[in-house]
């Protein structure tokens, strides 16, 4: 099965096996991290009609968008 | 099969504090602690959160969450249950559940383990649950949003208040914090400053040099960062540089400010992102490694189950077992802030409904285990040494010698030499009466570590465990500010609408300064309080964190209520009513106790009387006395601000249980999820 949002590219191997990309998108996810190729994954699969943004541009645009609440507790 | 193995768990658990309970003598192994609250944690998850789950709240893994529905690859974002445990976990934990144990051990570590495992079972987890709950059916929005919906304006502007002052002081004490554990510390203060740098070089490889590789900036900032730990070393071994970065309280505190002021004005990816990025791997690293510490050396605890401090006469701060056991430790049983961030990213991230049972309550409990750990590290102490440690020098007499006899008079041994060859072999030059939790928290773990890895590197650590732990506080610090800014803004814009626009320079620098200077204002103080300000500064922070926590279960109630679960809104209520206990009691007693040590203006008028008597410096005095005044304020408004809350909240209840307003809630509409479960 191939979902959106980092899941993409499961092997076979069961749920704790997984490539070098996916273990770091996943540690990218873990930390908060951009991740521009699943952002590009994403608009190609559901939006086809749009172009994607360019790196730069996402990446201002994601830490905009996860500037503004708490993030942080004590 | 699977009930034979939740018998045993449970028993386990049974086990562990059975023999917490009854045990007496010298000492005993932390094995029993963990065994009592990991027991405990899991029966809990198995049991009352699937109940919350299924019973109270509902999941239903047919609904699209926000994720799928809004799915934008970027804020929105379907995440794997584990993946986004590690994110939710890496957001909620700080220094709190770390220093508040440490503290609270005064009283013995029984009373505060008791209260972390128990308050988070049935509290703490469970506000974090039912607000993270919350927010996932309304597409994510803030604790705020949500109580001015659902209870009303005044209450949202109330809740909003409320989060900004608590925010104030939690930036001042955490603040505090780092400045008492970097004070004449010139190893610790070269090593959290190369951060800076290092923050700065990470955000220009990751913005750019080589825009996007976020993960390769890391890897370099970490690898920096152990070099620089090491450089510290050699920077307090050297005759010339050693001067340099040995710093005063007051000289660090200003530092900090400044510090808090550019995070907040610079842009986010040169300095506020980096630091963030790197604090969150060394925080889950480091607290992964101290689990294995403790479960592969199982410390015997020093620190005796019951301290004769229970009476409230205690050096580290005032106040008797009730209620300040349970102000001391906020975080890791119940804190209120974790509201913010369960109704911040996390909900826009959830794949399935389901998963907000083991992000929302299971992240919680992980953070109580987090809490645990902080009690046992503090615990294989030698009494003597934590007291030494964390007593302020006014109540230790002023001396190393006076230090001992008054320790002596307390009940436990130390000796002069004992702290020499300590702090010796922790690299500092000394360790007496460094308050703030943060310096014993680094014996505690380097003692842990020293265990699995031999005791030759101890001092290095010591220094690691505090550049952990002012790592991730400084984060906390800039971030605080940052959105202590926009909240501002946002405030402000009503007012005046320029000051509402968050790009606007002059409305950041503005809005900047005034946050700053609120928290800096109350760190200073602090700095320059002869009694080291964590006395009246932490509990006025657990204070204000468990009220926040008041605003958040009214809120959870109000929810449950609405959403025709009155009869299982005992769950958010019980919490909600033992919380409202512990902080009015406890608001009471700082503001209006007899005792000059616990109340603010008694001690206030003590102060007075001493001026009166000319025995202290006008202009100090006349400080004293206006900042005792000013946190008797500042209670009073805490108290006020949530009384409010809880007094719509529970109008509301009442409309609606009468049938005289309609049960609906402002949960966004059923979308079938096209997800195969």
């Amino acid at each position: 099965m191939r979902t959106e949002g980092g899941r993409a590219g499961r092997r076979a191997g069961g749920k704790w096996c997984v490539s070098w990309r996916e273990l770091l998108a996943r540690v990218r996810q873990v930390a908060g991290m951009p991740d521009y190729e699943a952002y590009v994954a994403h608009v190609l699969a559901r939006h086809p009609d749009r172009a994607p943004l360019s790196e730069r541009e996402f990446f201002d645009g994601f830490v905009r968008s996860r500037s503004g609440g708490v993030t942080r507790c004590c | 099969m699977k009930a034979i193995a939740w018998i045993l768990v449970a028993l386990a658990g049974a086990t562990g504090w059975t023999v917490l309970a009854l045990h007496r003598g010298e000492t005993i192994s932390a094995a029993w602690l963990l065994m009592a609250a990991v027991g405990s944690y899991l029966v809990a998850y198995r049991f009352y959160s699937r109940f919350l789950a299924t019973t109270v709240l509902g999941l239903d893994d047919r609904r699209a969450t926000p994720a799928e529905r809004l799915n934008n690859g970027r804020d929105f974002v379907p995440t794997g249950r584990w993946v986004l445990f590690g994110h939710h976990f890496a957001a909620i934990a700080g220094a709190g559940p770390l220093v508040g144990p440490v503290l609270a051990a005064q009283f013995g570590y029984l009373p505060g383990t008791i209260w972390i495992v128990a308050g988070v079972i049935l509290a703490g987890a469970v506000q974090d649950f039912v607000i993270l709950f919350g927010s996932l059916r309304r597409d994510g929005k803030s604790l705020g949003q949500m109580a001015k919906e659902e209870i009303g304006p005044v209450t949202g502007l109330a809740a909003m208040t409320a989060v900004l002052s608590i925010m104030i002081i939690l930036l001042a004490v955490l603040a505090l914090i780092v400045v008492n554990a970097l004070k004449g510390s010139p190893w610790g203060v070269f090593t959290i400053a190369c951060t800076i740098p290092i923050a700065m070089l990470m955000g220009f490889w990751m913005k750019v040099w080589r825009p996007g590789r976020t993960l390769e900036a890391t890897a370099i900032g970490i690898v920096l960062l152990l070099a620089s730990l090491e450089g510290g070393r050699l920077v307090a071994a050297s005759p010339v540089l050693a001067p340099l970065f040995t710093l005063g309280g007051v000289t660090l505190a200003w530092a900090m400010i400044a510090y808090g002021f550019a995070a907040s004005v610079l842009p986010v990816w040169m300095l506020l992102l980096p630091r963030d990025y790197l604090s969150t791997f060394v925080k889950i690293g480091t607290i992964l490694l101290l689990a294995v510490g403790i479960v592969a050396v199982l410390p015997p605890l020093r620190l005796p189950a019951l301290t004769p401090f229970i009476d409230g006469s205690g050096p580290v701060f005032a106040g008797k077992l009730f209620p300040f056991a349970f102000i001391t430790i906020a975080c890791g049983a119940i804190s209120g802030f974790h509201a913010l961030v369960a109704s911040g990213t996390t909900p826009k991230m959830l794949r399935r409904e389901a998963d907000a049972r083991l992000i929302g309550y299971g992240g919680m409990l992980t953070e109580s285990f987090v809490a645990v750990m902080a009690m046992c590290a503090a615990a294989v102490l030698d009494p003597g040494v934590y007291f030494a440690i964390n007593s302020p020098l006014a109540a230790l007499g002023g001396s190393a010698a006076s230090a001992a006899e008054t320790i002596r008079g307390w009940g436990f041994t130390v000796t002069p030499e004992q702290m020499d060859s300590l702090a010796r072999q922790m690299g500092e030059t000394t360790l007496l009466a460094r308050v703030g939790g943060a310096p014993s928290l680094a014996v505690g773990m380097a003692q842990i570590f020293g265990g699995v890895f031999g005791d030759g590197l101890l001092a290095l650590w010591y220094h690691f465990a505090i550049m952990f732990e002012a790592l991730f506080i400084l984060t906390t610090v800039d971030a605080g500010t940052r959105v202590g800014r926009f909240m501002l803004q946002e405030l402000a814009g009503h007012f005046w609408t320029p000051l509402g626009r968050t790009s606007w320079y002059p409305s950041i620098l503005f809005s900047s300064a005034v946050v700053v200077a609120g928290w800096g204002y109350f760190l200073i103080q602090g700095v320059l309080d002869p009694l080291g300000g964590i006395n009246s500064l932490w509990p006025l922070f657990g204070i204000s964190n468990q009220l926040l926590a008041g605003v958040a279960l009214c809120v959870g109630t109000t929810l449950l209520i609405k959403a025709g679960k009155a009869r299982h809104a005992w769950v958010t209520l019980l919490p909600l009513a033992w919380v409202l206990t512990v902080t009015f009691t406890a608001g009471w007693q700082k503001i209006f106790s007899k005792d000059p040590r616990l109340g603010f203006l008694a001690h206030a008028r003590a102060t007075s009387a001493k001026l009166a008597a000319s025995s202290l410096d006008p202009a100090q005095g006349a400080r004293l006395v206006f900042n005792d005044q000013l946190d008797a304020l500042v209670a009073a408004l805490f108290v006020a601000v949530v009384l409010l809350v809880v007094v719509m909240s529970a109008r509301e209840w009442l409309l609606v249980l009468r049938g005289r307003k309609p049960a609906e809630t402002r949960e966004t509409a059923f979308v079938e999820t096209a997800y195969a479960n």
